[in-house]
Order: structure tokens, then C-alpha cells, then sequence
């Protein structure tokens, strides 16, 4: 074993104990949680609706009907 | 709703006369009425006997461009919204801007608005509140027409002054705004049934004109108040 690459060896250890020789981990991406699903509610619809209008005019203060 | 077009106070009747419109007041309250508009003949009592007969009335008496000249209040109410079978109502009232305020017996007392600049104003704000809007308008048939196209959002138009009695309804086919009236001094009741769809959008809308003849039996009490009426 060369001597140069005893001390190529040595210094690549000595790397590796100060900077921390770390592995790689996936962590963990968050799930989102779980949601409950909302039935469909029955939203109120207006429903259709007769109105009936009574409506006079110009009675010019008569109080007798046809005059 | 029982509703009036306006030009009901003030005639040549004398027991109407004599009263300054009360009796026509008195009656139609005895009737029900709901509303009324001020005609431009109603002006013709004046301010104050005008504010009178506003104040006797049981119902909302409407003009939403008729001004005191003294103070520029409004004589009347400009709108109500009222509830319907669970559905708002809308009433706007206009009288006609056309009146000639120089007349002697009108002059300094009233400020009158064009239709045109205070109707598109309260109809937007009338149309935020309502499901349906009504105006009672003292404009006369042909302007009436004119306005359902001129002031887009209006569903009826009840209107007087051309005193012109409608058996069917008109309708704007490009707005869809109904255009009714019902002759004049009493002779007719005009009945307009409107099927409004869930949206607020008049469907179908039926009409017909209630000719008062003998056929209607009067009311025995309000036969009987009449009778005995007197000006106080």
C-alpha cells in the first residue's frame, strides 16, 4: 500500500468523523387528513307563487260606483 | 294587494269637495287599500291639508318625486317592500312630472322630479330588497310604455292619468314589464294575476277589468257610513 494513498485514506476519514457522515432519510411528506364528505343539503328554491293585484285609478273622488 | 294609481282625493264631487278628500280616505281605508300614489290632482289641496289626509290614511301613500317647497322633503313615502305569500314586494310611486307648477293654486308649493332621473334610481334600490317591483305611476299610458323601456328591472306598471281601462294587460316584449290601468272615477276594478316563477321572473300574468255595475251589491256598512257621512 502506497504511502500516498495512506494518507489519502486518512484524510478522507478524518473528513467524514468532523463533518458527520449523515444518510440520507426521506422524511415523511404530510398526508392531508382525512376530510368527511358533506352530503348534498336540499337548498330551499323559492317556489313559484301567483299574486293577484287590485288596482283602481283616477276615482277623482267619486264615491258612487259608475259615477 | 288592493293598490291605487292616485288622482282618488281630489275631484268634483261634493261630498269629496266639501271634506278635502277625507271621505275618500275614510272609505278607503274602511276598504283595505294598501297603498296609493299621489296624483298630480291630489297636489291641489295643498301641502297641508295634503299631510292631513296622509296621516289619516292607514295605508303607505307613495310619491317618490313630489317635494314641499318649504323644507324639500318628500310628501309621501318614495317605496315600500312589503311581504306577499313569503315573497317581498316592492311599490314605487311616481306622479306625473309633467304638471304645470305655475298653475296659481300650485305655485311655490311643490318641487316635482323627472321620472326619468328618480325611477332608475329607486328601482335599483327597490330590486336589492325585492323580489318583485310594482310601480304605481301617475305618468299616463303612453309614458308608462315608455318607461318599461327606458327603466329596465320594473315587473308591472299600474298606472292612471290617460284613464284608459285595460281589459288585458300590455307587455314590454323586451323588458317583460306589465303595463295596466283601470279607467277612471270608480267605474272598474282592474284584477291582474301574475304567475312569478322561483327566480322572481313574471311567467304568465292574466287580466281583467271588475265593471261595477248594479250586478255588485254594496257593502251594508260602508253603504250605511256613507249615507249618514258628514263633513266634520
Amino acid at each position: 500500500m502506497s504511502r500516498r494513498f495512506v494518507l489519502a485514506s486518512l484524510i478522507m476519514t478524518l473528513i467524514l468523523l468532523s463533518v458527520g457522515c449523515t444518510v440520507a432519510v426521506s422524511t415523511p411528506t404530510p398526508r392531508p387528513a382525512p376530510t368527511a364528505t358533506r352530503k348534498p343539503t336540499a337548498t330551499a328554491e323559492p317556489q313559484p307563487f301567483e299574486l293577484v293585484l287590485l288596482h283602481t285609478n283616477d276615482t277623482l273622488g267619486y264615491t258612487e260606483p259608475c259615477g | 294587494m288592493l293598490l291605487d294609481a292616485g288622482d282618488s282625493l281630489y275631484g268634483s264631487q261634493p261630498l269629496t269637495l266639501q271634506s278635502s278628500g277625507k271621505v275618500i280616505v275614510e272609505g278607503m281605508n274602511k276598504l283595505g287599500y294598501d297603498a296609493m300614489l299621489i296624483g298630480d290632482l291630489d297636489l291641489r289641496y295643498g301641502p297641508e291639508v295634503l299631510a292631513q289626509r296622509i296621516a289619516e290614511a292607514s295605508f303607505p301613500v307613495l310619491s317618490a318625486n313630489v317635494l314641499r317647497a318649504s323644507d324639500k322633503q318628500l310628501v309621501g313615502k318614495p317605496y315600500i317592500i312589503t311581504e306577499v305569500g313569503g315573497r317581498k314586494v316592492g311599490i314605487i310611486g311616481i306622479t306625473w312630472d309633467g304638471i304645470d307648477l305655475q298653475d296659481p293654486v300650485l305655485k311655490d308649493q311643490y318641487i316635482v322630479l323627472k321620472a326619468d332621473i328618480v325611477l332608475p334610481q329607486y328601482v335599483t334600490e327597490v330590486s336589492r330588497k325585492a323580489d318583485i317591483v310594482i310601480v304605481l305611476s301617475n305618468m299616463g299610458l303612453e309614458e308608462d310604455q315608455r318607461l318599461s323601456s327606458a327603466v329596465p328591472g320594473i315587473d308591472v306598471i299600474l298606472g292612471g292619468r290617460s284613464r284608459n281601462p285595460m281589459e288585458a294587460s300590455w307587455r314590454n316584449q323586451k323588458t317583460g314589464t306589465i303595463v295596466a290601468q283601470a279607467g277612471a272615477q270608480g267605474e272598474w276594478i282592474g284584477r291582474r294575476t301574475l304567475t312569478i316563477d322561483g327566480s322572481g321572473v313574471v311567467k304568465a300574468n292574466r287580466g281583467e277589468l271588475i265593471y261595477l255595475t248594479e250586478d255588485y251589491a254594496d257593502d251594508t256598512d260602508i253603504r250605511t257610513w256613507l249615507d249618514n257621512y258628514t263633513v266634520q
